[in-house]
């Protein structure tokens, strides 16, 4: 019995996906859909929209940065940047993250 | 169809704003580069479009968030702040205008005294006041029209400095005419005209002329609340009711014309007025009644 990507639990942590992805580097849209596509086997089946979504919230509320990029590959695209706000959440989420598995694995523990 | 114009068709209903556009423009370059890489991976490219389009999802529910948001913009920055808050500057304007305007008045008593004159040629004093009423003049009304108010946006500097010069010449011609008036007693009302005519003229056809060209500068929300009492008045008056209304509205004034005649031969006329009176009462009881009806 194989396992299966629950998308509504993957799905509460887009925001924390996205600051991670951009945490290594600046990207675009459609990059970010492609790495988590790319990195999960496309076993999630990530809605463009969810991650418009999360893309405005943490623009809004400042973890990331918008600017358009230039005509280099025939179209300008905006890229995003994470901001120290945007970093500090990350390093939270995941803080937050480790926690909660290591309550989950303890819960779930088949003695 | 291409891409752009899939994205233009899905937010079709949805007002465009800058917010908007700049996404529809992301979506739209996201898209493509989603569909070139599907054909890389051998899809035809019908195929690499339908399936990209697939997984966009509810894409429009962000729509509703961008509107959302501008309307909530709009609306708090126009509607919430209903008490204008006036800055030193424009404070300190004011105090100015009304303090040279004081002077002038001052100026005025003072030099109609001095010429010992009682009665109207008193009035000549107002030579002294010309020039601070009509700077007064000016300022007040440059300031009255770039105000803010709770109804209404400022109007633009240019056009109020307009505003101001016309008043400021009105003002020049009526104090001048009238110290005249005061100066030239003898020669009567003329010499005061020939005085005040080459100035209000202009004046007044200047200010008629920006009046009639005025775009309305009423903060929407007040925009909105017209246009709620014009429909209600609509609903109101509806065809029949309005006729009912009119047709009763002109019996009721053409009996009162007739009545005041008659009652005037009969018992005079000083008291015959009184029958408008009630003929006012009436009017309104007609309104009333065609407010009452839903």
């Amino acid at each position: 019995m194989t396992g299966k990507v629950s998308s509504d639990l993957l799905r509460g942590h887009t925001d924390t996906i996205i600051l991670g992805i951009l945490q290594k580097g600046d990207s675009y849209g459609y990059e970010i859909y492609k790495v988590i596509i790319e990195k999960t086997g496309e076993q999630f089946e990530l809605k463009e929209a969810t991650l418009y979504s999360s893309i405005r919230r943490l623009e809004q509320d400042g973890c990331i940065s918008a600017y358009w990029g230039d005509e280099t590959q025939g179209g300008r695209r905006k890229y995003y940047k994470i901001t120290e706000t945007g970093r500090m959440l990350l390093a939270q989420n995941r803080l937050d993250w480790t926690f909660t598995k290591r309550m989950l694995e303890k819960l779930l523990e088949e003695e | 169809m291409n891409t752009r114009e899939y994205v233009d068709k899905l937010f079709d209903n949805y007002a465009d704003t800058p917010d908007l556009s700049d996404f529809k423009l992301e979506i739209t370059a996201n898209l493509d580069d989603r569909v070139t890489d599907l054909q890389k991976r051998g899809l035809s490219p019908e195929e690499a479009f339908t399936k990209a389009v697939s997984e966009l999802g509810n894409i429009t529910e962000i729509a509703d968030e961008i509107s959302k948001q501008k309307r909530n913009e709009v609306i708090d920055k126009m509607y919430v702040h209903q008490k204008i808050s006036l800055t030193p500057k424009r404070a300190l304007a004011y105090v100015i205008a009304g303090g040279i305007l004081a002077f002038g008045v001052i100026v005025a008593l003072v030099m109609g005294f001095q010429r010992d004159l009682g009665g109207f040629e008193g009035i000549s004093g107002a030579m002294g006041a010309i020039p601070f009423a009509t700077v007064a003049a000016i300022m007040f009304t440059y300031l009255g029209l770039t105000q803010e108010t709770a109804a209404n946006f400022p109007m633009r500097g240019r056009r109020a400095l307009g505003y101001s010069l016309a008043a400021g010449i009105g003002t020049f011609g009526i104090v001048t005419a009238l110290a005249q008036l005061g100066y030239h007693y003898e020669r009567g009302i003329s010499a005061s005209l020939s005085i005040l005519i080459p100035f209000l003229i202009p004046s007044a056809g200047w200010l008629a002329f920006l009046i009639l060209t005025e775009k309305p500068r009423h903060k929407p929300w007040v925009i909105e609340q017209n246009k709620k009492h014009m429909a209600e008045y609509a609903e109101k008056f509806t065809g029949k009711n309005a006729e009912k209304f009119g047709i009763g509205s002109g019996i009721l004034w053409t009996l009162s014309f007739a009545l005041f005649i008659t009652l005037g031969v009969i018992f005079g006329f000083q008291y015959a007025w009184l029958v408008f009176l009630f003929s006012i009462v009436g009017e309104m009881m007609l309104l009333y009644n065609m407010f009452n009806k839903n």
